[in-house]
Formats: structure tokens, C-alpha cells, sequence
């Protein structure tokens, strides 16, 4: 199995080089340039690509960098000068970081716990509840749910409350996660609850549910000890996919909620042109979904013992 | 009169469905003593999983029982609460299902599973129930039970599932046992084992033991009494002997002369039950057997007979009664003639010169193995005869139909057909050849795709082989009447079939382009019983009639005797005895093919009583861990060491006309 | 022969594909289905009726007051610009439609050809396939698109490829995995032994047999896109205004949130309602082609 993490990480490795190699030359390919504003003068502008080595060859520029990165260096801003692009990106990495992990959180919670209910009474009015609260909690635009959150917690919940509760928006303290994250991770939950659902009515048709009950088990001893696991392993395919999801997703959902994280910098490095920000940051996000995914697939052999990676 | 451990009284189990009510069990009664075996016969859809199935309170939602009682010691089971049912099963009555393969939970330890059988009930706490699942082990002769307890249901093999399986039944001594097709799934030898372990739970620990199946010589075998079912009642019931030596019912006297047995003689013809089962929600008027019965009379049609009680608590559901029945028997008079002698100097049709198979499994980059599915076989077939290949699950025999067909190529060896080299021959020729050779597989719900009509898979080949419209037509349909389908059925789609259907289309595909072999791999061990018959009869007909030679693989050592001139007898990827029928199953050379032989039950029951099997140790060696030497020598109750675990034996003639792989066959 | 007589014979059938009349038993079953299908086709005739008239034409401005609610005359009231928002809610589903059907073909396309070659032919084939399939997981989807639009320009027909990019390792995927299994089932071997070529096996018995879960990846990869669509357009960068799609005017209309509510209804009501058409008809469909309910 360890063999396994470090080819599936070195291949992550591999594959986020590879894609960000893509994003650098295309960029270069761009015309225009981050430095073309009112504020700085023709002189200091050639100056500045001079430092920045954007006079040069592409290819060489393609060297200079895989030479960098190896070194654990992804080059300095171009809009804030000076400074290192990693130092910039750390206290972001952190706050998306945590923003998909909660979300993440809530996504399997409320996943989970919906799609079990659901599968262990199929077909009545509680399956049918759960199940297109799900479905409905997939066909909306996640910017229309984190908009709507928005709206609830910071003014009605304040005018209903007369100013008792207020909820301001942005990330800092504990008590501004939880908004944001149910506005991220919610509409997943209804993939991952339907995933669940799915799993729990096809294993409990299975024959060593039958064995189980003739030994006399009780219904939770049933689900719990014996489907539950089994029902598991097909949510874990799907879990990756949604993961990905979720920590791509945060960009609009730090948007709105105006989270200074990766995702708002993402736009932002585009917008201004600071290339090697926005470089830097598909690099850090290819590989984060990377490791992510990898993480995930470990979780197979746990939860299927004939599964030996 | 001790209180019988299980007393059903008029039992009737329905199933609402769309397209009506399903009776699956009417009006069934019947007593299970304490410490009594009995055994409950019948086909698929007769009701007799369901039946048990309900003892336990097991009926899979919507079905309901809706009349009748069902008393185990003496409590109704019927209108019991959850909580009671879940004391009931597992303590006072508990069951062992049909699939090993599916009946334990994959990602659960066995020993966990075991326990949990003894935790669900009073009076075990963790350590106890861990003590005891190890006796459980051991008493269900599991090898090595400590390390055994902590390993996972993959890592065991079909025969050693089902043992631990039985041990969960056991764990908390329950006075009834009920075996839904326990050994169904098992190879003939393992199945002798577990017959071996039943009879001893029952003598040792005097736990009754209801067994269901569909195989008379296993009844037969074990059961003090036997009941018959069919379409959802109890037929015919009575003592196990009694029944077996005078059936009274037409559908028991009928289905005995159905299945070919070890003992009946080589050319009698299996009696075909004509039609099939009827559809549980359309039931037949009167008697539900009056449709396929040649004795039916007017009353059969109008009136549903009560049971007649014969002697000694024999009864039968049946106005005519065999023994009123004089004359007009269905005839296995007509004795099917049997092949001439054949000159064996006639140049074989198909020689199979030391093939080999081998895959490479599990992981890359070096951690690769090697598995022998085929490891030197070596057999010859000659035009215009029927070559049985027995053998085990395991043995390799349908990677070598495959091997025959070129639908995979041989790691090394050579295969000829008609004097060319199949294995060295170019696609397209290969191609041209297949038209003579073809295959009818084993499982009539996977070889036909369900998306083609009749026509079209029948029409396949033809289409391949460049026939045009018109003629392919005729052809379809003539093909389709020679294997008793009417033409009016050329444009259903396979769903609409049964099993016994299904298999005739299979046929009618592979004799459309009239070639000149066939290969058969197990083309009836997916069928029930009575349709067996039909499609053994059917095949022997066409082979008459097209003068076909037939390569026809399976387990089943009675139907292969049937069915075959010549038989090769397959262990572990090779060929290790070969000859005439009569010479093989009569005076076997090979300890194998021996103790194969002495492991099949008979119908008979005199014949069974003075059966002796020779068990064989342990289970088939894993084809990736090869034993030295003698591939048997692991299990053979004569290997001599240290030659039999040092030299592999050739095969090579040891009588005239009969070939076998030993350093000491037993003459 | 008396095969002919017996009642099981008689349930018969009449010539249709085995694949249609599943497909009427299960989605009756489903009335959710239903529903879904006449939404979709409801947003069909508006977005094919949008394309010769719409009540009003889409782009023209100055129809009002701005921000003006519903009334007899604009069913859906104006935007901030003054334009009809019914016109371009109706223009919308047209663009909705294109880039939804737009990827989903394409996506099919590609993931069916190259799953079908992995799983087929197996061997190198496959490694090369799924190695390039396990990259692509890893590459954020959303940030993909982005650059994609970015560099490349906005305009439809890269909106489309940018989501297809995103997405076609699913479908490669799962068809990959249908024909591995396929190709084993009997009757595929049957058909090589009775001499049918490689072309024919997989046209026309894996490709056929395979369809039912195909189908039901394609509809969903329908709202997929749409959603997509939308986050691009929210981000500004869908298709160019003043085309009406409808994550635009959703974007445009949540600053306007508190006091022209309808702004924003509008069209996030038509996102979720088209979302969920598909979905449901997705979630019938699988339930029309589920072999275990074929066996009834």
C-alpha cells in the first residue's frame, strides 16, 4: 500500500506539472503584459520585464521556472513587487483549506445521514422526502444558495432578530465557518446522499443480509454492522469527483462571501495579469485535488479488505 | 408422542404482483420429528425455498403467508412480533443458504460473524463467543481455526464458506436445521464431504435437519423422508425408500426416469417431461400437474386431488396413482442404439497435443504470478462420436473449450482440427474454419444477447458467412423447428423465454451453419431437472440426424455416462484419464476418477446404503502454487513418496484403448 | 412439437426494442420523470421559439423602467436595462439548450471512442487511456475552464469544449468499464465463435448493450453543463453580453436583489427548474434501464 501512495503522488506530482507547464506557456503566449498601467512609466516598465525576465524566450522562461519550482520557488508577484508568490499564497492556502474541509465535512455528514435514512425505507414517504430534497439540493447553482445564505444570516436574520444576531461575512473567526461551509459543501450532500441511498437498497437485497438476519440480528446490528461498510465503497468512488468539486467550487463561493482565499486571488491574478500568481496557484490547486484524490483512494482498502493495494 | 421440532399445517404463501397474485405455496403440510431428517424435492419456482424461507419468517416483501400455521416447538411462527422472530432464528431454528459465494459478508472477519451468531442471544459474553466460534470451526473440520477465524470470506474456498456457514447455524445448538441446496454450488467431492458433516451433526448432536433440493440421489443419501413438491403443494410425501423404490405420483415416477443415474443402464432414453413448470400465477384447473401428465384423466382437469393416504404415511396428491397404471408407461423401452465401434485408427477429428494456458495475475512491475488454468492437455476426438470431459470447478475444462474454439490462444501445445494447425493459423483463416466448429454455452441467460430477436441470433453466423436474405430465412427456420421451436417465435426476444427454451435457441444457433463439431460446455447444468431430459434428448437426435461430434463438458458424472462414447477425466489444468465409458466408470485406472466416482450419490437406494465413498483430503491445490510432481499427490489416498511428489506421470496407455496419468493405476 | 401448446409461450411481445419497452414500464413508474420531461419540453419550445421571436427582441433596452416588476405586458418585468425579461429568458433557454446538448454530444463522442478503445483492445491501449484519464481527474475542472475562456475568447462553441474538457473523463470511464464487462458476457463470445469481426462485436452487440447507462450519463451531463455555464457566466465570463444566458442575468440581478427581486427569480428559477427536469428524467431513465427491474 505504500508503494501504491507514492507512485499515485508522484503521478499527482507529475500531472500538476505537467498541466501548470500548459498554463505557463500559454500565458506567456498572451499579449499584453501586468505592468501596462498609468501608474508606471515606459522606462520602469521595461525595467520591471527586464527583472521579471519576460524578454526572454519562452522556452528559456520555462526552464528558469521548472528550475524554480524545484527549489520549492514560484517566483515573485508581479503586482506586489518584491515579494515571494509562496508567502503571499500561504495564509490563503490555509483559509481554503479549511473552507473545503468544513464544507467537505458537512457534504459527508448530512450525505451520509440522508442517503441511509432514505435507502433503509425505501419507498416511503421518508425516502421520498429525503430523496428530492437531494435532487433538489443538486439542481441549484451553489451562487444562488451561498447568495441566499448570504441574504438570510447578514440582514433578515438581523432585522427578525432586532439586531440581537448578526453574522458578518468574511473569515476570521470560528463562528463565520459554518455559513459558508453548509453553502459549499450542501449541494453534495444531495450527490453523496444519493450515492448512499443507492448502496444501502442494493446491499440490503444482498445474501449475507438474508445469513444475518436468520442468525437473529436486530435491524441496527443489520444496517450498521453489515451494510453500512459495504455500502461505503461506492460512495468512496464518487467521494473524489465531489471532493474536487467542492475545493474548486469555493471560488465562487469565496466570492461571495468575500473569503480571502486561493479562489478570489485566482480571479483576481487574471484580472491584473499577475501571472505568475496565477501560475502558482493552479499549480497549488492541481495539487491539492491530487492529493486529495489520492487520500481518498486509500480509504478502499479499509473499507474492502480483498481490495490490497 | 414427542412434539415434532417443526409442524407446518396448511401453509399458503402469496406474492402479489402486477400481473396478479402469486401462489408460491398452497395448502402445505408437513411434520419435521426431533433428531429427523427429511428432504424436500422439487424444481425451481415448485415453492420449496419459499416454504423454508418462511419457517424463519424470512419472505422477502411483498410475499405473506396467508393462511395456515407454522409451529416450531410449539409456537406459531406466523403473526410472531419482530422481537420474537429475532429470539427464534439463529436459536431455536436456524438455516444455511444455497451460495456460499454470497452468503457471508466480504468485509467482515469470519470469526466476527461466527460470534455475533452467539452475541445476538442471551447467556455469551465477547470472550465466550470467541472460545466457542473456534470449537464451531473445528467440529465443521476447518483446518487451522485460530488463523482461520481472523481471515475474510475471499480467502476461503466455496466448500470451506459453506462449512463455516453451517458452523453460524450451529453456534447456539438449535433443534432445526434447515439446508436450502447447501451443496447445489459444490463440486461433487466437497459435496460428499458436507454430506459426510451433516449426517454427523445429526447423529452426534440429534438436530433435525430439513433439507432442500432438487437432487433425488442426495435425498436419497441422507433423508429418513422425503416430501415432493411441485407448483407450490406437496405431491407426493412418505418414507424415503418407500417413495423412491414406488413412486405414486406421475410427475416423482417421471422425474426419477428423467435423471440419468450411475446405475441405469447406458442405453435406456431419458423420459422427456414435455412443457414446463406452470407460471405460478396462472395455474392450471384441477390437478396443476394434468397439463404434462400422460395419465390425466377428465377429473385430473376439474378437480385439485386431496392427498390419498397409501401405506405406511405415503401419500400423493393424484387420482390415478401409479400403481392403478398397468400399462401405457412412457416408454424407456425405446433404448437409444448406441454408436458401432470405431475403428480407432480413423484420423481424429480434433487433437489437443499438450496445451497450455497461463495468465499472469496480480500486480505489475514484477509482482506478477503465474496461473496454470490449462497445464499440459492433452485428448483427440474422432468424427461422429460424443467425448465427455469431466471435472471439477477448477480443473481448467472450460478454459479449454475456449482453448478448442480459439476464442483464446494457447500459451504453448498445439490444437488441430481436421489436420490443420489451429494455432498457427491466420486470422482470416481461422475465421473460415470456425464455421465448422461451434459452442453452446452454459448459462442460456448470458449466450444470447438480449437486444437480437430469435432471428437475428440464429441469423448471426449465417450473416457472417455471407448467406443472403432468403436463404438464411428458410435456414432459420428449419433450424428452429429441428430443436422444437415454432417459427412463429422468430421475432420475441430472449426475456420472453424459459431456461429450457433459451438453450434450444443456443442450438438452433450453433448447428445453423451445419458444422461439423460442437462443443457443449455444460449445456444442462443450468437447468432444472426435468428440462435436462428434453435438451439431452434433443442434442442426441441432432447428432443422429447431423451426423455431429460433440465435445461435451461437465461435472455431472451421471449425465456425461449418458451422453458419451469416449470420456477424458480433467484435474487441475490436465488430462489424466482417458477411455471408453464403460472402461472408465466400470474399472477406473485413476485414483481421481475413483473417488470422483465413489462420491456421487444414487438414486437408488439400496444402491446408495452400499455406496462407499472415498473422501479425498483437503481441497483442489491453488492453480498459483502448483504442487511438484503429481498435481493429485496432495489428496491421492495411494501416493507413494517420495515418487509420486518428485515425477509428474504421463498420460499414456495403460490398457488398450484406456489411458491414465498414475505411477500406480489400479488395475 | 408440444412446445408450441404451453402457456408460457403465450406472453407475448409484440416486435419492438427490448430498449423501448423498458423504457415505457419504468418511466411510468416514475412520475417524476414525467414532469421532468414536459419542463424540458416546455424549455425546448421556448428556447426554439426564442430563436424567430421572442415578444420582444432581446437586446433592445429603454422598454420601461428600469427594474420594473411584472405586469400584463412583461410577464417577467424588466431588467436593470429596461429589457424584457421574459424575451430573455426565452433567448436564455436557447443558449442553455446549445451548450447543454452541445457538450453532452461531444463529451459522448469522445468518452465513448476512447473508452471503447481502452476496454476493447485492452493491453497498452487501455494503459495509455487510463493513465491519461487518472491525470485529468486531478486537474481542477473549474479553474481549467477558466484559462480555457480566458485565452482562448468567450463565444459559445469554446464554452462548450471548455466544459467538455472538464468532463469527458467520466464518460471514458464508465464506458470504459461497460465494455471490459461486456466483452466477456457469453454472448459476445458466442458471436466470435460464430465468426463475427471485431467491427460487428462492438457495433452490434457491446455498443447496443451498453447504451442504457450511456444514455443516462448524457442526461445528466446536460444540467452538469447548464450549472456550468452559469458559474462561468456569474464569474463574467460566459458568453458575451448582450447575449441573454441566463447565469449572467442571475449575476446581474442579485445586486438588485432587495429591491427587484424578479430580476434574479427569473432566472435562477429557470436554472433550477431545467436542472431538475433533467435530473429527474436522468434518475428515471437509470431506474427504466436497471436489469434487476427488467426481470419482472
Amino acid at each position: 500500500m505504500v508503494t501504491y501512495a507514492i507512485r499515485r503522488t508522484l503521478l499527482v506530482v507529475f500531472g500538476a506539472i505537467v498541466v501548470s507547464s500548459a498554463v505557463f506557456i500559454g500565458v506567456r503566449q498572451l499579449p499584453g503584459n501586468a505592468f501596462l498601467s498609468d501608474r508606471v512609466s515606459p522606462s520602469q516598465a521595461e525595467e520591471l520585464i527586464h527583472y521579471y525576465h519576460l524578454d526572454e524566450p519562452w522556452p528559456r522562461q520555462y526552464v528558469r521556472w521548472i528550475g524554480g519550482l524545484f527549489q520549492g520557488d514560484l517566483g515573485e508577484s508581479f503586482v506586489y513587487r518584491g515579494q515571494s508568490v509562496l508567502t503571499l499564497l500561504a495564509p490563503k492556502v490555509r483559509v481554503s483549506l479549511g473552507l473545503g474541509a468544513a464544507a467537505l465535512s458537512v457534504t459527508v455528514v448530512v450525505g451520509l445521514s440522508l442517503g441511509l435514512v432514505a435507502g433503509i425505507r425505501q419507498n416511503q414517504w421518508i425516502d421520498y422526502t429525503a430523496s428530492t430534497a437531494a435532487v433538489v439540493s443538486y439542481s441549484l447553482p451553489n451562487f444562488f444558495i451561498a447568495t441566499l445564505l448570504v441574504l438570510l444570516t447578514s440582514t433578515a436574520l438581523y432585522r427578525l432578530t432586532h439586531g440581537a444576531f448578526y453574522y458578518e461575512i468574511g473569515w476570521g473567526q470560528l463562528s463565520q465557518i459554518p455559513v459558508p461551509a453548509i453553502a459549499l459543501g450542501l449541494p453534495y450532500s444531495g450527490i453523496v446522499a444519493r450515492q448512499m441511498r443507492a448502496g444501502i437498497i442494493d446491499e440490503l437485497r444482498q445474501d449475507y443480509v438474508r445469513t444475518a438476519w436468520s442468525k437473529g440480528l436486530s435491524e441496527s446490528a443489520v444496517v450498521l454492522r453489515h451494510v453500512m461498510r459495504n455500502a461505503l465503497i461506492p460512495v468512496v468512488t464518487i467521494l473524489g469527483p465531489v471532493a474536487t468539486t467542492i475545493l474548486t467550487g469555493g471560488l465562487v463561493v469565496e466570492n461571495i462571501f468575500g473569503i480571502p482565499g486561493l479562489g478570489r486571488e485566482f480571479i483576481n491574478s487574471i484580472l491584473t495579469r499577475d501571472y505568475n500568481m496565477t501560475v502558482a496557484i493552479f499549480t497549488l490547486y492541481s495539487l491539492f485535488v491530487g492529493v486529495v484524490n489520492v487520500s481518498i483512494d486509500l480509504l478502499y482498502p479499509v473499507l474492502d479488505p480483498k481490495i490490497r493495494l | 408422542m414427542t412434539q415434532a421440532v417443526l409442524s407446518v399445517q396448511e401453509l399458503c404463501v402469496e406474492f402479489p404482483s402486477p400481473r396478479g397474485t402469486v401462489r408460491a405455496v398452497r395448502d402445505v403440510t408437513f411434520d419435521v420429528a426431533v433428531g429427523e431428517i427429511v428432504g424436500v424435492v422439487g424444481e425451481s419456482g415448485c415453492g420449496k425455498t419459499v416454504t423454508a424461507l418462511s419457517v424463519l419468517g424470512l419472505i422477502p416483501p411483498p410475499g405473506r403467508v396467508t393462511s395456515g400455521r407454522i409451529l416450531v416447538e410449539g409456537r406459531d411462527v406466523v403473526g410472531m412480533s419482530p422481537r420474537e422472530l429475532q429470539e427464534l432464528r439463529g436459536s431455536r431454528a436456524a438455516m444455511v443458504f444455497q451460495d456460499p459465494m454470497t452468503s457471508l459478508n466480504p468485509v467482515l472477519r469470519i470469526g466476527t460473524q461466527i460470534e455475533e451468531a452467539m452475541l445476538a442471544h442471551r447467556g455469551y459474553d465477547r470472550r465466550r463467543a470467541q472460545k466457542r466460534a473456534l470449537e464451531l470451526l473445528a467440529q465443521v473440520e476447518v483446518p487451522e481455526p485460530e488463523r482461520r477465524a481472523s481471515s475474510y470470506p475471499y480467502q476461503f474456498s466455496g466448500g470451506m464458506r459453506q462449512r463455516v456457514v453451517t458452523a453460524m447455524g450451529l453456534a447456539n445448538h438449535p433443534p432445526l436445521l434447515i439446508a436450502d441446496e447447501p451443496t447445489t454450488a459444490l463440486d461433487v467431492t466437497v459435496q460428499a464431504q458436507i454430506m459426510t458433516l451433516l449426517r454427523k451433526l445429526n447423529s452426534e448432536y440429534g438436530m433435525a435437519l430439513l433439507l432442500i433440493t432438487h437432487n433425488i440421489a442426495l435425498v436419497s443419501s441422507l433423508c429418513a423422508r422425503v416430501l415432493v413438491m411441485y407448483a407450490g403443494q406437496i405431491v407426493e410425501a412418505g418414507p424415503t425408500r418407500e417413495v423412491l423404490r414406488s413412486p405414486q405420483h406421475p410427475y416423482t415416477w417421471m422425474l426419477m426416469r428423467a435423471v440419468p443415474d450411475l446405475d441405469t443402464p447406458r442405453g435406456r432414453q431419458l423420459i422427456n417431461i414435455e412443457g414446463s413448470p406452470p407460471e405460478l400465477d396462472v395455474l392450471p384447473s384441477g390437478c396443476s400437474f394434468h397439463p404434462r401428465c400422460p395419465h390425466a384423466l377428465e377429473q385430473c382437469r376439474v378437480e385439485d386431488p386431496p392427498p390419498a393416504p397409501g401405506t405406511e404415511n405415503h401419500l400423493a396428491r393424484c387420482w390415478v396413482l401409479m400403481r392403478n397404471v398397468t400399462q401405457g408407461a412412457p416408454g424407456p423401452a425405446k433404448t437409444r442404439s448406441l454408436p458401432a465401434e470405431r475403428s480407432l485408427d480413423e484420423s481424429p477429428l480434433l487433437q489437443v497435443i499438450e496445451v497450455h494456458k497461463e495468465y499472469l495475475v496480480g500486480g505489475s512491475f514484477g509482482r506478477a504470478r503465474v496461473l496454470r488454468a490449462v497445464d499440459g492437455a492433452t485428448i483427440a476426438v474422432q468424427p461422429g462420436e460424443t467425448l465427455g470431459l469431466v471435472g471439477e470447478s477448477g480443473s481448467g475444462k472450460s478454459t479449454l473449450a475456449r482453448l478448442i474454439l480459439q476464442l483464446e490462444r494457447p500459451t504453448r501445445g498445439r490444437i488441430s482440427f481436421q489436420d490443420q494447425n489451429l494455432t498457427t493459423m491466420a486470422p482470416n483463416d481461422l475465421r473460415r474454419i470456425r464455421r465448422h466448429m461451434q459452442i453452446i454455452f452454459q448459462d442460456p441467460y448470458a449466450s444470447l444477447d438480449p437486444r437480437m430477436t430469435v432471428g437475428d441470433i440464429i441469423g448471426e453466423p449465417l450473416a457472417n458467412f455471407g448467406w443472403e436474405q432468403d436463404g438464411a430465412q428458410q435456414r432459420i427456420v428449419e433450424v428452429m423447428e429441428l430443436c422444437g421451436l415454432s417459427r412463429s417465435l422468430i421475432d420475441r426476444f430472449p426475456h420472453t423465454f424459459s431456461g429450457g427454451q433459451r438453450q434450444r435457441i443456443a442450438i438452433a444457433r450453433a448447428i445453423a451453419l451445419n458444422p461439423d463439431f460442437v462443443v457443449a460446455d455444460e449445456p444442462v447444468s443450468a437447468l432444472d431437472v426435468s428440462i435436462q431430459a428434453q435438451i439431452i434428448n434433443l442434442m442426441a437426435d441432432l447428432q443422429a440426424e447431423l451426423s455431429l461430434t460433440y465435445l461435451f463438458i461437465s461435472h455431472d458424472l451421471s449425465v456425461v455416462r449418458h451422453v458419451s462414447d469416449r470420456v477424458a477425466v480433467m484435474y487441475f489444468g490436465s488430462i489424466i484419464e482417458t477411455g471408453k465409458v464403460e472402461a472408465v466408470y466400470g474399472s477406473p485406472l485413476h485414483p481421481y476418477t475413483s473417488s470422483l466416482l465413489s462420491s456421487v450419490p444414487r438414486i437408488d437406494p439400496d444402491a446408495e446404503a452400499q455406496r462407499l465413498p472415498v473422501t479425498l483430503r483437503g481441497e483442489m491445490p491453488s492453480p498459483l502454487d502448483p504442487p511438484t510432481g503429481c498435481p493429485f499427490h496432495t489428496r491421492c489416498p495411494i501416493a507413494q513418496f517420495p515418487l509420486c511428489s518428485r515425477e509428474r506421470p504421463l498420460l499414456e496407455a495403460k490398457r488398450f484403448g484406456h489411458d491414465a496419468a498414475c505411477h500406480f493405476p489400479q488395475y | 412439437m408440444s412446445v408450441l401448446e404451453h402457456p408460457a409461450e403465450h406472453r407475448t411481445r409484440r416486435r419492438r426494442g427490448a430498449l423501448l419497452a423498458n423504457l415505457r414500464t419504468g418511466l411510468r413508474r416514475n412520475w417524476l420523470a414525467l414532469l421532468g420531461i414536459v419542463i424540458i419540453f416546455v424549455v425546448l419550445t421556448a428556447a426554439a421559439t426564442s430563436v424567430v421571436w421572442t415578444p420582444y427582441p432581446v437586446g433592445l433596452q429603454g422598454l420601461g423602467v428600469p427594474y420594473a416588476g411584472p405586469s400584463l405586458a412583461h410577464p417577467f418585468g424588466l431588467d436593470h436595462a429596461g429589457r424584457d425579461l421574459l424575451s430573455r429568458v426565452m433567448g436564455g433557454a436557447a443558449i442553455a439548450m446549445v451548450v447543454g446538448v452541445g457538450t453532452s454530444l461531444l463529451t459522448a463522442v469522445v468518452g465513448i471512442l476512447l473508452g471503447m478503445l481502452a476496454g476493447f483492445y485492452r493491453g497498452w491501449v487501455d494503459t495509455v487511456v487510463s493513465t491519461i484519464i487518472s491525470i485529468w481527474y486531478g486537474i481542477p475542472d473549474l479553474l481549467v475552464a477558466l484559462l480555457f475562456v480566458v485565452f482562448l475568447g468567450r463565444g459559445l462553441q469554446n464554452i462548450i469544449i471548455a466544459i467538455a474538457l472538464t468532463r469527458w473523463m467520466e464518460m471514458a470511464r464508465l464506458v470504459r468499464g461497460q465494455t471490459l464487462s461486456l466483452r466477456e458476457r457469453d454472448y459476445v463470445e458466442a458471436a466470435r465463435a460464430a465468426g463475427t469481426r471485431d467491427r460487428n462485436l462492438v457495433l452490434r452487440h457491446i455498443l447496443p448493450n451498453a447504451a442504457g447507462p450511456i444514455i443516462v450519463q448524457a442526461t445528466y451531463l446536460l444540467p452538469q453543463a447548464i450549472l456550468f455555464e452559469a458559474f462561468l457566466s456569474y464569474l463574467g465570463l460566459g458568453v458575451r453580453p448582450p447575449a441573454p444566458s441566463w447565469g449572467t442575468m442571475a449575476a446581474d440581478g442579485f445586486r438588485a436583489i432587495q429591491f427587484a427581486p424578479h430580476t434574479v427569480l427569473a432566472p435562477a428559477i429557470a436554472i433550477s427548474l431545467s436542472l431538475l427536469a433533467f435530473n429527474w428524467v436522468g434518475d428515471g431513465l437509470r431506474d427504466a434501464f436497471d436489469p434487476r427491474m427488467r426481470q419482472q
